[in-house]
């Protein structure tokens, strides 16, 4: 299948259009989980060299603990849920119904506890946008890691030049919680960054070709 | 700690870059990847680079030739500041030693360090064959080739690193936050 690596104007918006659906429901499913209001703070996708990836989500030595998932079906691709490290010690206590601020470390059963909140998100998204594109996709068993964030990314940007991938469409959705109860030093966010390689982008766009009555979605 | 003068010269991933003294070269969050200098002594000249993967396969040197006839046609990765081949454990010391060997440094003169080369996951990235360990095999293995001793390493556990290599004194300086 021919690849295409710039996606237009059209391209980009049917993208994010898409990207909107999946993250609305992963915002619901994510508040029902830890009972409290989520909102999508922003969402933005974007073509990019795989090198460029850490730096949408924040600096190499920030502190986070990352959920990552592979993709699997229709297409190949990756996942990552980035918590920063506040927000990941919150949210865990929001899942374990402790006081937000009472955990210092992760504890395995906590570890467990985020790894199932990249599992409900991850389905929950891929859900909507396999349902509006008509593409099966679905999510692998999760893997955590808590680190600086580019070290709990790279294993996954190698894995895509492996499979000799060096351009991704990143889909970067933003998510705020705990927006009404919490303090603003409590409010947690999350980061969710999903990665398709060029051919399943270019099969995700031949499907938001037909659905959008034939426009050209890349150059 | 550091001169006054010295200078810090950031290594992204997939990036390599020659640095003297008085400056600093500097990698940050290295998880499975693995960071590779060469120093100089008596030059108190080196190179720092910062690779993903032990060696490319036929696929991905065609993509990368693909790549570098891209970057001829635009500008548009230069400003990206990474080389498709240096990716590669195996090309990017290549890399390193004939750019040094340009600048007056031989390899014969050379002594190198390894940070970084962590699995991270312990699920999709396990040892022993986990894409760190792999890297890390790597870089020994082609510094052998060539005739470069290898004096230190802080490399695998499950550990992200940071490192800055000090051109005045070679010492590389490794920081973690676990």
């Amino acid at each position: 299948m021919e690849t295409k690596n710039q996606l237009t104007k059209e391209g980009i918006a049917a993208f994010e259009k898409m990207a909107h659906e999946g993250a609305k429901k992963a915002s619901v499913s994510l508040s029902k989980l830890i009972n409290q209001e989520t909102e999508v703070m922003a969402l933005a996708v974007r073509t990019l060299p795989v090198e460029k990836i850490p730096e949408i989500v924040g600096s190499p030595e920030d502190m986070v603990t990352t959920v990552i998932m592979e993709i699997k079906g229709d297409v190949n691709g990756s996942l990552a849920l980035v918590y920063p490290q506040k927000s990941a010690l919150n949210i865990a206590d929001l899942l374990a119904k402790r006081e937000i601020g009472s955990t210092a470390q992760l504890a395995e059963l906590d570890k467990s506890a985020l790894k199932e909140s990249g599992n409900i998100i991850a389905g929950s998204f891929l859900a909507a946008i396999s349902d509006y594109l008509t593409i099966n996709m679905v999510e692998s068993i999760p893997d955590i890691a808590t680190n600086m964030l580019k070290a709990t990314i790279d294993f996954m940007l190698a894995g895509f030049i492996k499979k000799g991938v060096s351009d991704t469409v990143a889909f970067e959705i933003d998510f705020g919680m705990g927006t009404t109860t919490t303090t603003a030093t409590e409010k947690i966010k999350a980061y969710f960054v999903l990665l398709l390689d060029t051919e399943s982008a270019a099969k995700v766009l031949g499907s938001l070709k037909k659905i959008s009555g034939g426009r050209d979605m890349a150059e | 700690m550091f001169e006054p003068d010295s200078k810090i010269i950031e290594v992204s991933m997939s990036d390599m870059k020659i640095a003297t003294n008085p400056h600093i070269l500097r990698s940050s969050g290295i998880g499975s990847c693995v960071v590779i200098t060469l120093y100089d002594p008596i030059g108190r000249i080196g190179a720092m680079a910062h690779s993903m993967l032990p060696a490319a396969t036929q696929k991905n040197a065609e993509i990368n030739a693909e790549e570098r006839r891209r970057d001829q046609r635009s500008s548009a990765l230069d400003s990206a500041n990474f080389s498709a081949s240096l990716r590669y454990v195996e090309d990017a010391i290549d890399a390193m030693i004939v750019e040094l060997a340009k600048l007056g440094a031989p390899k014969e003169r050379m002594e190198a360090k390894l940070v970084g080369g962590a699995s991270m996951f312990e699920v999709f990235d396990k040892n022993p064959n986990s894409i760190g360990t792999q890297n890390v095999e790597a870089a020994k293995k082609k510094l052998e080739e060539e005739g470069i001793k290898v004096v230190a390493t802080d490399t695998g556990e499950n550990c992200g690193r940071s490192a800055d290599f000090d051109l005045t004194t070679g010492i590389v300086e490794v920081k973690t936050k676990i």
